[in-house]
């Protein structure tokens, strides 16, 4: 009991502490409640519109999971692959670097293009993003198995397969679970990055208009995030800098 | 693949030492160079018989671990052969065990699945023979309470313990040890020294062991190569008389401590050599 106390009463007085700040903000400085609602009203907002909401979150929360799970999969095997030798590593690993640098943004609108703006392709914007993660961790878990060890496998007479499956792998589990911590966490940046450009129905229709579009239409259905209790007010120009939505429109172009 | 244990070589190291024929393992004008030209060990002879316990000692980079690694087969040579128990060092690892410096247990299997691990990867054994087996060597060295323990919750001296056990699981002919007790207390390596006499007896396996400890050297070999670097050759070979089974107190021995000293000058004039 003691212990379960000490381990909730300072993220909870944190917690406290923030909404009595935002509420104390707003009232103080007299916020008009377009620019920043006090939490009383989102919590209206979120128990008025709460169907939507459990809706968005759902579709959101299923995309953000398949691409995260496919990634795991795709992940998993193509750093088994990787492990297999470093000619390989080496022709194929600046690309997989590639996956990582380009931003997602960039191939969102490209993504939706080519394979229609359901939720398979928000889906596959998830796994793109999650892909990288997994497979840099996963294979340097497998190829950096202390010499040692893969000598006494080796005086063994240890099978490749024994090598990979009693010794690589295993080994490689804490490093898999840090591109699984790390890919959790963007699966989501990646499904509301699909979303976003999915639910503008703006593919292929040329970047001027997209980024017009997506400052002026209020937010679909599916993009789950919408604070302020002004329904009309769309939620991601205040959410995503203007000069990401350049990006994607320069990508548009291009 | 040839039957590495035909009956009639599996009588002890005594007897087979007396009988006339070539040696357990040979090594003839064993030469390395690595690929940067370097010769970490050249021209090394060695003739050993069953049951030689036999420790190299000499300066730091003089090519001790690599000449196990050689005898091993996990290193190929550059010139000159290897032959053990008629065999070239790749084909004879079903005979030999490696134990390394530190424990190199694999941290996800417990105690007593650590020491089954040549036996599984070999295969041709049940898992509960396996088991039985692993049991019965942690018995061996003193750890049957800690069988299902991870090597994490063991101390220093309890995982070479286990790294051991591991070794003699699969009964080999040969041990091969790169500094086994480097990294513990005094106290601890004197009784793992004394634990290995005590394995030997039992098992007569044919050991190298490398060492920096010239006392560690004395207690436990009856032949102490003694190495100089620059190239790696076999400076000087020195015999240990002392008969077996060897008990502690022979450490305080007169004739003891007078080997060690011989063994120490060598190293002495190996090491202002260079
Ligand atoms: N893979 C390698 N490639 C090139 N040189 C190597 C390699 N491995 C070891 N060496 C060199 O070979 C020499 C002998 O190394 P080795 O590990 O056999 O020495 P050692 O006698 O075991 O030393 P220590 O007592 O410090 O363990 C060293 O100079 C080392 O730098
Ligand atoms: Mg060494």
């Amino acid at each position: 009991m003691n212990a379960f106390f000490r381990t909730w009463i300072w993220p909870v007085a944190v917690f406290l502490a923030v909404i009595l700040g935002w509420a104390g903000a707003c009232q103080l400085f007299k916020i008009p409640p377009y620019i920043l609602p006090g939490p009383i009203a989102v919590l209206n907002a979120v128990i008025e519109r709460r169907e939507n909401l459990w809706f968005a979150f759902r579709v959101t929360a299923f995309e953000a999971a398949g691409g995260y799970v496919l990634s795991i999969v795709a992940g998993i095997i193509i750093a088994l692959f990787f492990a297999q030798s470093a000619a390989i590593r080496r022709s194929l690993y600046p690309y997989t670097i590639l996956l990582q640098t380009v931003p997602i943004v960039a191939i969102a609108p490209l993504i939706l293009m080519w394979f229609g703006s359901g939720t398979r392709s928000v889906m596959l914007v998830a796994f793109i993003i999650c892909l990288f993660p997994i497979i840099a961790n996963t294979t340097q878990g497998l190829i950096s198995v202390p010499r040692n060890l893969v000598d006494l496998f080796i005086m063994s007479n240890a099978s490749k397969m024994q090598m990979l499956l009693d010794l690589r792998l295993p080994h490689a589990v804490p490093n898999l679970f840090i591109g699984l911590r790390i890919s959790g966490g963007i699966s989501v940046i990646g499904a509301i990055t699909g979303e976003l450009f999915a639910s503008s129905n703006a593919v292929g229709q040329g970047g001027p208009w997209l980024f017009d579009h997506l400052c002026q239409q209020p937010a679909s259905d599916r993009l789950p995030v919408r604070p302020g209790a002004d329904g009309q007010r769309p939620g991601f120009p205040l959410l995503f800098p203007r000069g990401l939505l350049r990006m994607a429109a320069a990508a548009q172009m291009a | 693949m040839i039957n590495p244990h035909p009956a009639s070589t599996t009588a002890d190291g005594q007897t087979a030492r007396s009988t006339p024929g070539p040696p357990f393992i040979t090594l003839r004008d064993v030469t390395k160079t690595w690929p940067n030209g370097t010769t970490v060990l050249s021209q090394i002879q060695m003739d050993v018989a069953k049951g030689d316990f036999i420790s190299l000692i000499g300066p730091s980079g003089c090519g001790k671990s690599t000449l196990l690694r050689l005898i091993s087969g996990l290193s190929p040579m550059s010139t000159g052969f290897i032959q053990i128990d008629g065999m070239i060092p790749e084909n004879a690892r079903e005979i030999m065990s490696f134990i390394f410096q530190d424990a190199t247990l694999l941290p996800w299997r417990t105690v007593s699945r650590n020491v089954e691990l040549g036996l599984e990867l070999q295969g041709g054994e049940t898992r509960t023979g396996r088991s039985a087996k692993a049991r019965e060597l942690l018995k061996l060295v003193g750890l049957e309470s800690v069988a299902d323990h991870y090597p994490r919750q063991l101390s220093g001296g309890m995982k070479m313990r286990v790294s051991i056990a591991r070794a003699l699981a699969i009964r080999p002919k040969i041990l091969l040890m790169d500094e086994p007790f480097g990294a513990l207390d005094e106290m601890t390596r004197d009784f793992l020294n004394e634990e290995v006499l005590r394995l030997r007896e039992v098992d007569k396996f044919t050991t190298f062991f490398v060492t920096h400890s010239v006392s560690e050297a004395v207690f436990l070999s009856n032949r102490i190569m003694v190495l100089k670097a620059n190239p790696g050759q076999i400076h000087r070979e020195i015999q240990v008389p002392f008969p077996n089974p060897r008990v502690a107190s022979l450490r305080s021995a007169p004739e003891f401590l007078s080997l060690v000293g011989e063994v120490s000058s060598a190293l002495r004039a190996v090491k202002s050599q260079k």
